[in-house]
């Protein structure tokens, strides 16, 4: 158990710092461009929550930030700067299929870890928003309000819908094995393309208005046959090595 | 004992290895001469298995599999570290995964080079980075330790420095295959010399023997290549007279 540990202890050392470094600028950038709008408003009429967070363009920032997020994430085990990762992978006790699944696993949980933190972001800035406003401009539901009409928010928060939980799930599974099948084709000598595509695909579809139950199961099962494909090409690959 | 038996390797319409058979016993310090494209670095990649082959490699009689890959380690110009790592994280990552490895070697060898714990390993230079690649390799806790050209790139009082270092910490049952095209320099630091030529085995020498013979490695080296004196004096002429 030591030995995986130690090489899933790699994939957290590679990413995590930048990781956190992209989330605080994440969190700076966001509150910086909502304050501004906040402000804004001070003298008119008060934008309603989600107006308010569309034209700061968080939802913009966060597309930045979540690319970023893939780009580090896929170069865990990435053969770069003239170093072969394989000699050392292929040298250790433990099987490169499990190594890759390791570093997925790593992936899916720093994908997580950025979904929370968009998450928290996002809410309190929904508490810097009601704090702002006079207390006549806003009731009990304006929050919830906001995460029911904007469908950035709600992908964040889907609450009850369930289709849509299993969506952002099935992205970040699908996301996880496609940023370590990258490094791992690519140490290969072949190209893994999947983690573009369903990054690109996250980005064009994660805000989308709620109740589209059939673009959710259209969404997920994208991601799964993706995620189920590449599990398929880890262990085809290291059979045909054998 | 690490034992190659009628090895033999071919790449698409090349023949890479043919017919090696080898021992390396534990304690010698091997080195392993050729010319570029001779078979050096295949022979090694064979042994740690990242090149499928033809022949048997054994390890005290056993197959190298990952149960006991642990023994081998490899240090090669290509570098084979994880460059967005430090040499701190490669450090406790060697130390959970190799359960022989070496803490106080590594702490003493990366003061010695004075090889920094915080920065990433790719913001190294070419010369620190074979330093650190070597270090791992000494420190992994490895019986036989390859290493295929480590000092392309270091300047020679880095090299000299190594060697000194090298031949004071080995333990033993420590072995060392070493390939180099440096043959001066490790003359006097290997106990051994194996000689490939287009992928077959041409010479192989103890350095007491060549001692006894009165003979250099440079010299048996050239005598088992062939090697024609007047090669470079006949070829000036040619030119000369085609100018």
């Amino acid at each position: 158990m030591r030995k995986y540990f130690s090489v899933f202890l790699v994939a957290v050392r590679s990413t995590m710092y930048k990781i956190m470094g992209i989330l605080i600028l994440m969190a700076a950038a966001e509150t910086i461009l909502f304050w501004i709008q906040l402000k804004g408003i001070e003298s008119g009429i008060p934008l309603s929550l989600e107006e308010l967070v569309r034209i700061s363009r968080i939802s913009l920032v966060s597309g930045a930030a979540f690319l970023a997020v893939c780009c580090i994430l896929s170069l865990v085990g990435y053969e770069m700067s003239g170093s072969r990762t394989r000699y050392t992978i292929q040298r250790l006790s433990v099987k490169e299929e499990a190594v890759v699944l390791l570093w997925a696993l790593n992936s899916m949980i720093a994908l997580c870890i950025f979904w929370a933190a968009q998450l928290g972001i996002v809410l309190l800035l929904s508490k810097i928003y009601i704090d702002f406003l006079e207390p006549v401009s806003f009731n009990r539901q304006t929050i919830f309000l906001a995460f029911h009409r904007s469908g950035f928010l709600h992908s964040l928060l889907p609450l009850e819908e369930t289709s849509r939980v299993l969506r952002n799930v099935a992205m970040i599974f699908g996301l996880g094995i496609a940023a370590a099948c990258f490094a791992q084709k690519q140490r290969q000598g072949q190209k893994g393309i999947a983690i573009m595509v369903l990054t690109a695909l996250t980005v064009v579809t994660f805000s989308g208005d709620m109740g589209k139950l059939g673009t959710d199961i259209g969404i997920i099962a994208a991601f799964l046959a993706a995620a189920v494909f590449s599990v398929y090409s880890i262990f085809r690959t290291e059979a045909n090595k054998e | 004992m690490l034992e190659i038996k009628n090895l033999n390797k071919s790449y698409i319409g090349k023949q890479a290895l043919t017919q090696v058979d080898l021992k390396l016993e534990a304690g010698e310090i091997i080195g392993l001469f050729g010319e570029n494209g001779a078979g050096k670095s295949t022979l090694m990649k064979c042994i740690l298995g990242y090149l499928q082959y033809q022949g048997q490699i054994l390890l005290d009689g056993e197959a190298v599999t990952r149960k006991n890959i642990a023994r081998l380690s490899f240090a090669t110009s290509e570098h084979s570290f994880f460059p967005n790592l430090t040499a701190g994280a490669h450090k406790d990552f060697y130390e959970m995964h190799f359960p022989d490895f070496r803490e106080k070697r590594f702490r003493g060898l990366m003061e010695f080079f004075d090889l920094s714990f915080q920065k990433p390993l790719k913001s190294f230079s070419t010369g620190q980075k074979n330093q650190f690649e070597v270090i791992l390799a000494l420190c992994q806790g490895a019986d036989y330790i390859l290493m295929d050209e480590p000092f392309a790139g270091n300047d020679i009082f880095n090299r000299e420095d190594f060697y000194k270092v090298l031949i004071g910490i080995l333990e033993p049952k420590e072995t060392v295959l070493l390939s180099t095209h440096l043959l001066e320099e490790v003359e006097n630091f290997i106990g051994r010399a194996v000689l490939i030529r287009h992928g077959q085995i041409v010479g192989d020498v103890s350095m007491t023997e060549l001692e006894e013979e009165g003979k250099t490695l440079v010299g048996y080296v050239k005598e088992t290549y062939q090697y024609k004196a007047d090669r470079v004096s006949r070829a000036l002429s040619d030119l000369t007279d085609e100018a």
